[in-house]
């Protein structure tokens, strides 16, 4: 018997590994697709004609892609042999919008106008009249200097119980104090900025409501037995919604039948 | 009077199906005209879409009754079939047991069926599964659940109960105020 008979019967089985084109394809290995830019001049009356040809053409590109897939360097890893794909050469677009800058907060808008630039600063500070280093603040701190003087002049019009002392202490901790204030404002400004459409007092005041509401209702008996307050805002629950009573009964039956197809599956 | 929620719907189906099965297709779609599923007072009921729309200018206090009464919701939103229901239950049941004489009396007065009272039962009726009592001469009686599967029963000895009582056609004198 002849064998190249037999590779021949073989062969007749399966349909051809190499196909011809007129244009070569496009290849995009990375994202295992292949583009045809060729003509494709059939007949577009005859559907059944039609629906053979696309799928022949289709079998086709997708056999060359095949075979340039395995024309890529392989790896054998312990699951079998892998190809490496190359990188794709087509972008997807992104799913999700390109997020949207944080609006800058009051001291940052502040420092760019006056074009101020973030620097480091160290924790220790050169005290000039001592000749060594010392915290910028807290114990022994540099901004306690001044009202740790051995000698301090008083004011002239100071009275008999002006304490210089105390009155710089009180000073120093109302200007934390204020810089406290302007940093917890400058942050519920940038949490107002970044709910969309609203100013930072409305925010905080539709934030508030919601406090208020929520803490009304959080008793046992969801705040019904609470004493009201005075102009205390109504709270509106949603009204449950029930279907019109003059619903027609042919579309009830539609209904009907789907929530039983559901229950029982027929 | 209201259409049935979604819910509601889903509850009473199921409920109805334990009884008739595939069948409530055949109540929701019929041939001789068409029907629907109204809500009145926690009660549901079976009407005509001509009476349902006749009913809709009566006011809820005054509107008793309407169509047919399938059973009631509770207000944990259970559904209890009642025995008004019966007529279409036994049309459609799946499963049916057929009383002696001398149990239908007894069934009649709020008893369960024992097995020496059942004089024919369907052959595959499983467990706890809803079931449509009736006399030998194929009128129906009331309705129950099955105590045992049919195989079952036959091993039990004749005091046994086969199916538990839930409603039977006695209660249109016993709960005459209360039923509509």
């Amino acid at each position: 018997m002849d064998v190249s008979e037999v590779l021949k019967k073989n062969e007749a089985k399966y349909k051809p590994v190499t196909v011809e084109k007129a244009l070569p394809l496009n290849f995009d290995l990375g994202l295992m697709t292949v583009y045809d830019c060729n003509l494709f001049e059939k007949d577009f009356n005859k559907k059944k004609v039609l629906e053979k040809n696309l799928l022949k053409n289709t079998r086709d590109i997708t056999q060359l892609l095949v075979n340039q897939l395995f024309g890529l360097p392989t790896e054998t890893t312990d699951e079998g042999v892998m190809g490496t794909l190359p990188k794709p050469i087509e972008s997807i677009p992104r799913e999700k919008p390109v997020p949207k800058d944080k609006p800058l907060t009051r001291w940052e808008k502040f420092a760019k106008v006056k074009g101020i630039q973030k620097r480091k600063k160290t924790r220790m500070v050169y005290d000039e009249s001592t000749g060594d280093l010392k915290p910028t603040w807290g114990y022994k701190g540099m901004n306690k200097k001044e009202e740790s003087e051995w000698l301090i002049p008083i004011p002239a019009n100071a009275g008999p119980d002006h304490d210089v002392r105390k009155d710089m202490e009180n000073k120093r901790k109302e200007r934390v104090e204020k810089n406290t204030k302007r940093r917890t404002r400058n942050m519920e400004e940038a949490a107002a900025g970044t709910a969309v459409g609203k100013n930072s007092k409305a925010f905080r005041k539709a934030q508030l409501k919601q406090t208020i509401i929520l803490s009304k209702t959080s008793t046992a008996s969801l705040g019904k037995f609470d004493k009201k307050l005075e102009g205390e805002p109504k709270i509106k629950r949603a009204k449950r919604k029930t279907e019109s009573v003059t619903r027609s009964a042919l579309e009830e039956r539609e209904i009907n039948k789907s929530i039983l197809k559901k229950i029982t599956g027929i | 009077m209201r259409p049935l929620t979604e819910e509601e719907t889903k509850i009473f189906f199921t409920k109805l199906s334990n009884y008739i099965g595939k069948n409530i297709a055949l109540l929701i779609d019929r041939p001789d005209g068409l029907y629907c599923f109204r809500l009145h007072k926690d009660r549901v009921y079976y009407v005509r879409e001509d009476i349902m729309k006749v009913a809709i200018s009566i006011g809820k206090k005054n509107l008793i009754s309407l169509g047919i009464c399938f059973g009631k919701f509770t207000k944990t939103l259970k559904f209890r079939l009642h025995v008004t229901s019966l007529p279409y239950l036994a049309q459609y049941a799946k499963y049916k047991v057929w009383l002696k004489s001398n149990g239908v009396m007894t069934f009649l007065y709020g008893n369960h069926v024992l097995k020496a009272h059942v004089g024919k039962m369907s052959e595959d009726a499983p467990e706890h599964k809803g079931i449509v009592v009736m006399s030998l001469d194929d009128v129906p009686l009331g309705f129950g659940a099955t105590a045992k599967s049919t195989p079952e029963t036959r091993k039990m000895d004749p005091t046994g109960i086969v199916v538990y009582h839930q409603s039977d056609a006695g209660e249109y004198l016993r709960d005459e105020d209360t039923l509509f």
